[in-house]
This record gives C-alpha cells, sequence and structure tokens, in this order.
C-alpha cells in the first residue's frame, strides 16, 4: 500500500471533480437495492436497515473497490450478506443461551393472518441460511450461478443444489397461496 | 427445478420487497465512513512505516541470522573448566595439544600449562590480552582469559583462517572463500575483499597498526597480499606463500613457503616482496614472530620447536611438552602483567 492508496481514499471522501459519485451519492443510489437484499435475508426491517449502513461503511473502508461505482454496488451486496451471516451466527449463539434459560419457546405459527408476503418472508426465513442466501441472489438479484459461487464461497455445483432444494421447499410453503 | 415454481418464486420475492419502502439517510452513515476512511488512512500509513523499519532493520537481522551471529542471538559460553590459568609473566609460546586444549610453555620453561580446553588458538592481539579462538563446537570467538568467551560467529566448512585487530573490538574471517571484517558484540558484517572467481582467500593476518590485513590469494598458485583498509585495495606481495605473519613493527612478514618435499621453508619478507631467508630447516607448522621482533619460532617436523634470529644469523631448537605434532598455529605471547 503506497501513496496513491491513500491518494484515492481521499479522492473518494471529498466527492471529487472527475466525476465520481461522492460517498452520499454512492450510499443513495446503492443502499435501497442492498436494503432490499438484507430485508429478504434477514425478514426484519430494523436489522435490514443496520445492516446496510454497517454494510456501506465497510465497503467504503474498502477502499480499492469504491473506484468504480457499478463495482461498488457489487462489493455492497457481498458484504450485505457476510454480515448477514455474522447475524445469522451470533443469533444462533443467542438462541442456544436463550434455550438455557426458557423453558419454551414460543411457536412462529402462533402469529397473526396469513398473508402473502408474509408467507413468502417467513418462508424465505425458514429456509436453512445458506439456501436462503442462494435463493435470494438467484430469484432476486438474478445473479447467475457463477457469481452467487463466488460471493458464497463455494463451487457452482453447491450453489445449484442450494438452489434446488430453496426451491422444492418455497413451492410446498406457497402451494396454499394463491398466484398473484 | 420447474420453470413456473422459479419464476412464481421470484415474482413473489419482488412482490414481497419492491415495494418496501427505504429512504436513504445519508448523513450519519457518510459521517461513519469518513471516520473509518481516516481511520484506514491512519493505519495504512503506520503499517507502511513499520514494514519499512522492518524490512530496513529486521532484514539485516535476518539476514545475520542466516549467518549466525551469536553476539546478537544469545550469547554462547563455552564449557571452560575453572582449572584455566592465565599466561605467565614472561614470554611464553602458545600452541596445541594432541588433547584438543591450547596450552603454554614459557620461554624461560618456568612455566607451562593449559590455556583453555576444547579449543583452537588462531591469533592474538599484540598485547597479548586477547586469543582469537575457535572453539570444538565451532564458535570462533575472544577468549580474553578466565570464564569468559566473547563469540563472533559460528564457523562452517569454508572457513579458512580468522585474526583479530590489535583493538580487539574488530575480527576478519576467511569464509566462503572471501575476507569478511566482524565487529565484536553487533550484527552484521562488512566484505572486505569479495569473493572472485577462481581464487579462495584464507589465513588473514592483521597488522600492529591495525592498518592493513595480509592474506593469501589460493588459486593456482598461492599469493601474498596486503589489504591496505584505508584504500580498500589488495597488491601481491610475493608469490608462493601458504601463511604470513606480521613482525611486530609491521615492517616486515614472516612467511611459511612450500617446498617440494612437502615441508615449509621460513623466510622474512618486507611489503615489496624482498624475501631474506632466515632458516634452511624444514618447517611443519606456521611461523610465530617473537614480541620483541628479533626471533621467530616454528614447529619442526618432530614436534620440536626451533627458535631462530629473524635475520637468520642464529638459531636453536626446543620442545615443548605435549606439543601436537600435526597442528601448525603457534603463537610467541608477550609477558603477562596482571
Amino acid at each position: 500500500m503506497g501513496r496513491a492508496t491513500t491518494a484515492s481514499m481521499m479522492d473518494i471522501d471529498a466527492a471529487d471533480a472527475t466525476g465520481r459519485p461522492s460517498l452520499e451519492e454512492l450510499y443513495v443510489q446503492h443502499a435501497p437495492a442492498a436494503f432490499r437484499l438484507a430485508l429478504l435475508l434477514t425478514g426484519d426491517r430494523p436489522q435490514a436497515e443496520d445492516l446496510v449502513q454497517d454494510a456501506f461503511v465497510r465497503a467504503v473502508g474498502r477502499l480499492g473497490h469504491v473506484r468504480n461505482a457499478d463495482a461498488f454496488g457489487a462489493y455492497l451486496r457481498r458484504t450485505v450478506v457476510n454480515l448477514t451471516k455474522n447475524t445469522w451466527r451470533r443469533r444462533a449463539l443467542e438462541r442456544r443461551h436463550a434455550a438455557t434459560l426458557e423453558p419454551e419457546a414460543t411457536s412462529p405459527d402462533d402469529d397473526g393472518p396469513v398473508l402473502e408476503r408474509i408467507v413468502i418472508l417467513r418462508g424465505l426465513a425458514s429456509l436453512p441460511e445458506r439456501q436462503r442466501v442462494a435463493m435470494a441472489l438467484r430469484y432476486y438479484e438474478d445473479l447467475p450461478v457463477d457469481e452467487i459461487a463466488s460471493i458464497m464461497q463455494c463451487p457452482s455445483g453447491t450453489v445449484r443444489s442450494l438452489l434446488s432444494r430453496g426451491v422444492a421447499a418455497m413451492r410446498t410453503l406457497m402451494e396454499g397461496v394463491p398466484d398473484a | 427445478m420447474p420453470d413456473a415454481s422459479a419464476d412464481r418464486i421470484r415474482e413473489a420475492l419482488h412482490a414481497t420487497v419492491d415495494h418496501e419502502a427505504y429512504r436513504p439517510m445519508p448523513a450519519p452513515v457518510v459521517r461513519r465512513a469518513r471516520r473509518r476512511l481516516r481511520r484506514n488512512v491512519a493505519v495504512v500509513t503506520l503499517l507502511g512505516v513499520a514494514l519499512l523499519a522492518t524490512v530496513q532493520a529486521g532484514g539485516s537481522f535476518l539476514s545475520d541470522f542466516s549467518r549466525t551471529s551469536p553476539a546478537q542471538q544469545a550469547t554462547y559460553i563455552p564449557d571452560v573448566p575453572s582449572s584455566v590459568c592465565c599466561l605467565p609473566p614472561t614470554e611464553s609460546l602458545v600452541y596445541q595439544a594432541p588433547d584438543g586444549s591450547v596450552r603454554y610453555a614459557s620461554i624461560d620453561d618456568t612455566h607451562a600449562g593449559t590455556v583453555l580446553h576444547a579449543s583452537q588458538a588462531l591469533a592474538a592481539t599484540p598485547d597479548g590480552a586477547n586469543l582469537l579462538v575457535v572453539s570444538s563446537d565451532g564458535y570462533l570467538g575472544i577468549y580474553p582469559g578466565g570464564h569468559d568467551f566473547v563469540p563472533v560467529m559460528r564457523t562452517n566448512a569454508s572457513f579458512s583462517g580468522a585474526a583479530i585487530a590489535p583493538d580487539a573490538r574488530h575480527v576478519v574471517i576467511a569464509t566462503d572463500g572471501q575476507l569478511v571484517e566482524r565487529t565484536v558484540g553487533r550484527a552484521g558484517r562488512r566484505i572486505l575483499v569479495p569473493v572472485m572467481a577462481g581464487p579462495t582467500l584464507r589465513n588473514p593476518a592483521w597488522s600492529p597498526d591495525g592498518d592493513a590485513i595480509a592474506y593469501i590469494r589460493a588459486a593456482a598458485g598461492n599469493d601474498l597480499m596486503v589489504l591496505d583498509l584505508a584504500t580498500g585495495r589488495s597488491r601481491v606481495v610475493l608469490p608462493d606463500v601458504v601463511y604470513a605473519a606480521w613482525s611486530p613493527d609491521g615492517s616486515r612478514l614472516v612467511v611459511a613457503r612450500p617446498t617440494s618435499d612437502l615441508a615449509l621453508e621460513i623466510d622474512v619478507t618486507d611489503l615489496h616482496g624482498n624475501l631474506t631467508t632466515v632458516s634452511t630447516t624444514p618447517a611443519f607448522g606456521y611461523p610465530a614472530w617473537s614480541p620483541g621482533g628479533r626471533q621467530i619460532a616454528f614447529v619442526l617436523p618432530d614436534g620440536g620447536v626451533a627458535i631462530v634470529a629473524s635475520d637468520g644469523s642464529e638459531g636453536t631448537t626446543r620442545a615443548l611438552p605435549a606439543i601436537d605434532r600435526h597442528s601448525t598455529t603457534l603463537l610467541w605471547m608477550p609477558g603477562q602483567h596482571p
């Protein structure tokens, strides 16, 4: 790392005159899409908002990816996925800890009326984490399998397998929901 | 995967999430991002500085580590028995015994004993206060007496002799075919005469004034060279020499030259190669100059020691107790006055 990297950091921070977007512009441009992906992955709006903000701060810190606004979107998406996985890990730990304190957890089936979007969100949320990520990236972000494999750091065949199982599970969940 | 299901899932996901309004509020996030940027700039700068410092300081340390400098890495103290004694107040000859110890015998035959066990003495400072020795496990170091040992480096198979400067702070070593200088207690080394294609360098001897080093350049023949430390230039003094020792005043060198019957001829030369034969007696070991400069001693093939006048006018022989007849090293030490 040398002077050039430091200079590029400053350029980006200063919203330069060379046509590159400022940090504000980058955030406004990419945050909504990142938020929706985070919402799909977490099923929780406040948590998705936090995730997007954390991911943006973290992505900006990796300045090599910020030089190109297009590449920034992809990097922000990857960061959202990684942070979400971290959150799941933390939650799993918390759940295990809570299970030792609480005798019985409430069933999610006790929640209110069954609407289509709730079914979709909860259906997605009910998938194993890696299936959920693969499904969101494939059917919401429309990414090719190879790129999903790159983001998830696994072979393409594994992604195809995750997608196949995810579709089967979602199909079962959506059987009772009328077509849109 | 059925397309209908996939399409339905795709539509459902978009229908579920796309209508979710999200109004980006960049100000607080960008503030955090800027803080992180500034922190990263500071971290990158610090890492760069640390890396540079490590490369500069650690590089020499690491390269020296590979060359084994016990003075820097750890102080190696050989197991020196408490029976080691000091040299006598009279001049003495220091030589190698068959049991691997360094022994001494005073010129006046009044004292004899062991200087150091399990070592080989290579050279001494003109005042006789410090011996340059190689321990039995290969460490070259300075022995000032008692239980002290100042390690300089570990020798390897290419080690071909060493000499100590008069101030006892520098050592010149013939190793890996070249002459290198090490400063006692410091890492690193200075190459005095680099490796040349063909010849290797051996048997250095530091002049009494500390300004020059005599050494042998061994190739097809063996040339006696003298390196001027001020200019860094070497010049040939005399051909066909295997060993040289400086006279105490630094004006001449006593040299051992090979003869046709595998013995050595002992001569004296000035710094221009003008040769004077001091003994026609075949020598087995290398010569040593007396501290006063009037006599020269060398080991004979029968294990005795010849002591001749430096102008070749007279000579005597004497026996030394328990001398290793196959050892070539002989040092003539001044009297010690603790």
